[in-house]
């Protein structure tokens, strides 16, 4: 009975996931010849700002696919785009922060908790302020217009909990010549799968009305509305790039490894990939149904400026202070580490070792050698590299020090289970602690509790799990603690 | 399982994404009719006329753009400013080295890094 309600609960929870949870209206009816700053956020600008010291939650997700990329010169430029935009509302504007990631897309996110996130290739791509003042201003309006009210944080966790759930319970499958690197691959395919869960759904009212508050925004600040039309034009290459490889792929990782069956990582995973992309699938599916294709959304933005400002000053685009940071030598170096550190990671799944090792090693030597990311590339090409005892003493210092992705502090908890039990629960512990009550640590911990005997500790996480699983309808999430409990 | 895209055609991609970045620029289209043809006065451009769509031949080859978003093209016997809000300009501006492969110095693999809305 508790398995068929158990099913019951997974298929709704799939069919929820293929739908996205519609924001409650809950604004009036605007006049539609005001512009949406005038509708919403109307009176003098306050000159007041409000940069998040950190957006926690949104942090911790992003920490569970690639991470952030920070650098010190880069954050504050950024942070200084949000901060004028901000000054241009009425009152205290919404806590936000913008901060880089190693990804490689040409998009950005914003979440609920005013997160901002810009793939470092985008930031390497624009020419100017005004083009990145466009993109934050973007980001920010779906934080000003509260936007995020979906279950996006749900599905990111279910999401990472079925990538996790390859990761942590791939024991017992077919033999692998090299459990360890067995391990290491599946972690870097499960962080892939990761990002994809992270990315929010939005309507494609939400992503049009962000486009017309973030001109607003953009041109209050000071800023040219060329910006935001450089940018417009961009986002229509990159949908022509994607819609010429869409016919030949589906999720990339996944083709890689279906190179062939003998492959380690299908041994490994025994099919569960499947049902992975499957998922993949389908979130892709709905993301593309939610947008408006470039060249419409650029002509709304058209109409809306001409709407609203054709007789408005236009700045020149600023194009110096821009180089001044985004294209000086410095960000050149911190950029091409990451691309080292990705090439890295690129060789491993190829798995050419030591090519694999040669680029880490040279990201690390880069500005972006304290990027999780790259320590995240390095530890698996020294890993690869038969260097297990140097990996492991350096995933120690980066978890010790908070700075390693979570995957990577998966893996460093799977390699302690062995050696050191009673490590590998003070660690899970920690991990729990410090990732907001990850419900992917549970099983680990409910496992670890019952090794060493603490049966009241068993019982409490298994209460705990059990909650979570059937308020989100996770029954992975239930299936992994069961056998976790014995 | 879908079978694997040979490496070529990956290189092909790529270098196709960087032919379209340094390909020069033409306008297209019109998205005024008529359109309004602009001078430049120093630093700031003033309307001077309007123009028939009827009388504009496309493509024209933008020979110049101003950080206030004018592009300069030569129209019949002379080189003219239109507004780039005016016109559609093909091929679009760059992404860089976006995308789904990563890359490094213009070696392309089949790996992904990180997947986002519009990476399929």
């Amino acid at each position: 009975m508790i398995r068929t309600t158990l099913s019951a609960l997974a298929l709704a929870s799939l069919c929820g996931c293929a739908s996205v949870a519609q924001m409650p209206l809950g604004k009036p009816a605007v006049d539609p010849n005001l512009s949406i700053i005038d509708a919403y956020f109307s009176g003098p600008s306050a000159g007041q700002t409000q940069i998040a010291e950190q957006t926690a939650d949104s942090l911790r997700m992003q920490q569970r696919a690639l991470g952030v990329a920070p650098n010190g010169q880069i954050d504050r430029y950024l942070n200084d785009v949000l901060a004028r935009l901000q000054r241009s509302l009425p009152d205290q504007p919404a806590a936000a922060r913008v901060y880089a990631t190693p990804n490689t897309e040409f998009n950005a996110a914003s979440y609920q908790d005013g997160g901002i996130f810009i793939p470092y290739k985008v930031l390497d791509a624009l020419e100017s302020e005004d083009e990145l003042a466009a993109l934050i201003a973007h980001e920010y309006a779906h934080v000003l217009l509260r936007h995020h009210k979906t279950n996006w944080i749900n599905t990111a966790a279910t999401l990472a909990h079925s990538a996790g759930k390859l990761y942590i319970n791939s024991k017992g499958s077919t033999a692998v010549e090299n459990e360890l690197q067995r391990m290491l691959l599946v972690n870097e395919a499960t962080l892939g799968a990761s990002q994809i869960g992270l990315m929010p759904m939005l309507t494609r009212a939400q992503e049009n009305d962000a486009d017309r508050l973030g001109v607003d925004l953009l041109i209050r600040a000071g800023y040219s509305y060329i910006g935001a039309m450089n940018f417009m034009s961009r986002m229509e290459n990159w949908e022509a790039v994607n819609e010429a490889i869409l016919e030949k792929r589906r999720t990339n990782y996944i083709d890689l490894f279906a190179k062939t069956e003998q492959h380690v990582l299908a041994k490994s995973i025994d099919g569960q990939l499947d049902l992975l992309e499957d998922k993949f699938t389908g979130l892709l599916r709905r993301a593309k149904r939610h947008h408006d294709a470039g060249d419409d959304r650029t002509a709304a933005l058209r109409a809306y400026l001409k709407q609203h400002y054709a007789n408005s000053a236009r700045p020149v685009l600023q194009v110096e202070p821009y180089a001044a940071v985004l294209k000086s030598p410095t960000s050149k170096r911190f950029f091409s580490g990451l691309d080292q550190a990705h090439a890295a990671s690129a060789a491993l799944l190829e798995e050419n070792a030591a090519q694999a090792l040669q680029y880490a090693r040279l990201a690390v030597e880069s500005p972006a050698a304290s990027v999780p990311f790259t320590r995240h590339a390095l530890i698996s090409a020294l890993t690869f590299n038969g260097k297990e005892k140097d990996a492991f003493a350096q995933l120690q210092r980066d978890v010790d020090a908070g700075r390693a992705l979570f995957n990577d502090e998966l893996l460093l908890l799977s390699q302690l289970k062995q050696s050191s039990p009673e490590k590998a629960l003070a660690l899970a512990q920690r991990s729990y602690e410090r990732h907001a009550s990850a419900v992917e640590l549970l099983p680990e911990l409910i496992e670890l509790n019952k090794q060493m005997n603490n049966s009241l500790m068993v019982l409490q996480l298994y209460g705990i799990c059990a909650g979570k699983a059937l308020s989100s309808a996770n029954s992975a999430l239930l299936e992994s603690c069961n056998k976790a409990k014995g | 399982m879908t079978r694997p895209i040979p490496f070529c055609a990956w290189a092909m991609l790529l270098l196709g994404s960087a032919a379209v970045n340094a390909a020069p620029q033409n306008v297209t289209a019109l998205h005024d009719d008529p359109l309004s043809i602009y001078e430049l006065k120093v630093d700031y451009f003033v309307q001077s006329e309007r123009l028939a769509g009827s009388q504009i031949r496309l493509p024209l080859t933008v020979l110049e753009e101003s950080g206030k978003g004018y592009v300069k093209v030569q129209l019949q016997d002379r080189q003219v400013w239109l507004d780039s809000m005016d016109v559609n300009i093909h091929p679009p501006k760059g992404i860089g080295t976006s995308g789904c492969i990563a890359t490094y110095n213009d070696a392309s693999t089949k790996a992904a890094r990180g997947a986002g809305e519009s990476c399929r």
